[in-house]
């Protein structure tokens, strides 16, 4: 970098120049099994551009569709949608889905 | 923003902003609980790690991967309280050679410790090959040659530069001494630029011009046809990172964008057109063997790995001002003239985590030549020292941490043990509030409410990336169920296996990513692949007549469905290249048997058999696409352990 903000820890060492990348954290917030969630974020400054990364909480049951909740990102607000429903097939039957409990992680850049 | 502080990078995306919270290093978890579910059906390894952070906020976990031949993948994050708990799934299961990492199976990435050591090939204590810094400007040049004395300078040496005339006149005669006396052309502030020949006796070409083409730039344009007259021999002309300094005219870098004389070159040149300026360029051998631009001075053979701490204007072992570290390493600057500040001799600079911010991403560490001690000075226990003019250079040995991917197979075996080389770690990232930093200084943001949302002491996110991946909609395209058996689901299993292990995936490029990188990636994609198998088997109690049975019979119709459940990971196929796949993580299979009896041609009923072992659905892939599904960030890991 040539131009432009460098910081350096105590050792000397960047800690963030302005080539640089990172996400900032906005939010993050638990969804539970099949519920749904909206979040608004009207505080953020322009220009900024949301992102998400779900996680799970709990590994898959053995006796359901373990289904993600659909998110959605319009602006400055997440909404988050809980799936219950069901399924059969001739093999397996009829078997629930219904999307799990995940960590709804919110990001900006 | 009406007011609070956002800081934006090059790329116009935030860094740093009072409105959120920047992710800080909270701690990095080596010592997971292991185990190895299965080994067949592509194996399982399932690492659990526990870690405490306030239930308040959220971990953003980052994992390792030691193996380039397996699939990793954030399987689930809970907490208790205050306790998080995240597990971590890989492909396969412990490697086949159990070690301590010292002497890992194939396919890892091992840690590697070379040093401490010391080489340098060449001095720099002669004053004629000495200039400062690895710049050229013509200050330096009349240092070089006014006064008529270098005589180690061979007659192959070039100097180019703008109205240079031989050097055994008056350098003050011919250079320019401010912008004035450049001439303009097209709009633009021109200067010719001369090629001469050390001891030639007058410069007779103009090989190309230097041009202000904006407030900030300088471009150099070399005239076609000068190959063959000014480079010839042995002697080639070395670029590298350009400035000046003293002058403000010209700072910055010049970038080199092709081969010499048919490209273009641009200077950056900051705003002022006022004072002094001065550019020049030479190619010069020094009696050391180094070349002029790509050596600054300081010794670079291939062999060569050292680090040095250059005190300008000092010789004093209680130096007190900004010096200048260098590191050497294999005849590369690794870390180049970075400035530091030194207080009594004494650098503000503490090595015992090592230099991170090296140009190969490795870790280096300064040592005393007696022991594999951090020195507590710059004059402790140096290799050497040289002065050079009013200048001093202290030399020590450099001990190197880098890191190895070697090839072939991990290995899938539930035997022996992994090594801490082997383990995967967590690197868990939280917001400045969960994080606690010691040190006294740096710069901290806070939000509206007075909590932190960046603290430059506790080692802040920096990503190499951000991207997502997708999977292939099946694990395996060899699961067809060709041999497996219709009856009582029983396999056999070693077909089973070998044609559930997944060996689908796709192929994601990412930029070149560090020697020791780390992921976070949360496995969300799942899919299930199932054969059904059937075979109806007669049993006649009577006698079979042309086919048809005499008496009471019976129809058992056999059916077995296997099936595997796989989610979805990453594997680290080599430093520009991704893979998404899967891992398997359940199977099982159910039978069942059912009868149809018929006496002399009327039914007698149906009865079924077993239905154990079921999965809840059937063939398919979910969770495969969506916002914020299969989020994969790259960092490198290195500058948090």
């Amino acid at each position: 970098m040539s131009v432009g903000l460098q910081l350096r820890n105590a050792s000397s060492q960047p800690v963030f120049t302005l080539d640089d990348t990172t996400l900032l954290q906005v939010d993050f917030f638990p969804v539970l099994e099949g519920q749904s969630v909206t979040k608004s974020f009207s505080f953020l400054p322009a220009g900024a551009t949301i992102s998400t990364a779900i996680v799970f909480v709990n590994q898959p049951p053995l006796d359901e569709q373990f289904v993600l909740p659909t998110v959605s990102v319009s602006g400055t607000t997440v909404t988050v949608t809980g799936i219950n429903s069901s399924g059969s097939t001739t093999v397996s039957g009829t078997y629930t889905i219904q999307s799990g409990t995940v960590y709804v992680l919110v990001f900006a850049k | 923003m009406s007011f609070g502080l956002s800081i934006k990078n090059n790329s116009n995306e935030f860094l740093i902003s009072d409105a959120m919270r920047n992710l800080h290093h909270h701690t990095t978890v080596t010592n997971p609980t292991i185990s190895v579910p299965f080994t067949t059906y592509g194996g399982l390894t399932r690492f659990t790690y526990t870690f405490t952070l306030n239930s308040a906020y959220i971990p953003v976990p980052f994992f390792t991967t030691a193996f380039t031949d397996r699939y990793y993948a954030i399987e689930k994050v809970s907490q208790s309280g205050n306790t998080w708990t995240v597990q971590l799934i890989s492909s396969s299961g412990f490697p086949t050679t159990t070690d301590n990492g010292d002497n890992p199976s194939g396919g890892q990435l091992t840690e590697t410790i070379t040093g401490p050591v010391y080489s340098k090939a060449a001095s720099i204590s002669a004053s004629a090959d000495y200039i400062d810094y690895s710049w050229a400007f013509m200050s330096d040049l009349a240092t070089l040659y006014g006064s008529g004395t270098v005589g180690s300078l061979a007659n192959t040496s070039f100097m180019l530069g703008p109205e240079v005339d031989n050097f055994s006149n008056a350098l003050s005669v011919t250079i320019p001494s401010n912008a004035s006396n450049v001439t303009y052309t097209n709009g633009e502030e021109q200067m010719d630029i001369y090629i001469a020949k050390y001891n030639a006796e007058s410069i007779s070409n103009r090989i190309g011009t230097l041009s202000k083409v904006s407030s900030n730039k300088m471009r150099l344009t070399i005239k076609a046809g000068y190959s063959g007259t000014i480079i010839s021999g042995s002697n080639s002309f070395l670029f590298g990172t350009m400035g000046v300094i003293n002058y403000p005219a010209i700072r910055g870098s010049m970038t080199v964008t092709s081969s010499f004389f048919s490209d273009t070159f641009v200077v950056n040149r900051s705003t002022s057109n006022s004072g002094n300026w001065f550019w020049g360029m030479y190619n010069k051998t020094f009696t050391n063997g180094n070349a002029f631009f790509s050596g600054g001075g300081l010794s670079q053979a291939s062999s060569d790995r050292y680090s040095v701490i250059h005190t300008p204007s000092s010789t004093s072992s209680t130096f007190t001002g900004t010096a200048y570290h260098t590191i050497v390493w294999n005849g590369v600057k690794i870390v180049d003239n970075v400035a530091i500040s030194v207080s009594n001799g004494v650098p503000n600079t503490s090595y015992s985590g090592g230099v991170t911010d090296s140009s190969d991403d490795n870790l280096y560490e300064i040592r005393i030549n007696s022991a594999d001690t951090e020195p507590t000075s710059i004059s402790d226990g140096t290799s050497s020292t040289e002065v050079v003019g009013s200048d001093k250079y202290y030399y020590h040995r450099i001990k190197q941490t880098s890191y190895v991917s070697t090839s072939g197979s991990s290995g899938n075996l539930a035997t022996g043990s992994y090594g801490s080389v082997q383990i995967p770690k967590l690197i868990v990232f939280a917001d400045a509030r969960a994080v606690t930093g010691s040190e006294t200084f740096g710069m901290k943001v806070f939000k509206d409410d007075g909590t932190a949302a960046f603290d430059n002491r506790k080692n802040p996110l920096i990503l190499k990336q951000i991207t997502s991946v997708s999977h292939p909609t099946d694990a395996t395209n060899t699961f067809t169920g060709s041999g497996l058996s219709a009856r009582n689901a029983s396999g056999p299993v070693s077909t089973w296996s070998t044609q559930a292990t997944p060996n689908q995936y796709n192929t994601i490029t990412v930029n070149t990513m560090p020697s020791n990188p780390m992921f976070y990636y949360a496995t969300v994609t799942q899919t299930h692949q199932q054969v059904s198998l059937t075979e109806i088997e007669n049993e006649c109690d009577g006698v079979v007549v042309k086919g048809n049975c005499l008496g009471s019979e019976r129809d058992y119709f056999w059916r077995s469905t296997y099936w595997n459940f796989y989610r979805g990971g990453i594997l680290r196929h080599d430093s520009t290249t991704m893979r998404a796949g899967y891992i398997g993580v359940e199977y099982g299979a159910y039978h069942s048997r059912t009868t149809s009896g018929s006496f002399f041609g009327f039914s007698t009923g149906d009865s079924a058999g077993s239905t154990t072992g079921k999965w809840a659905w059937d063939s398919a892939q979910i969770n495969a696409a969506g916002t914020g599904v299969n989020t994969l960030l790259i960092g490198d890991a290195t500058n948090y352990i």
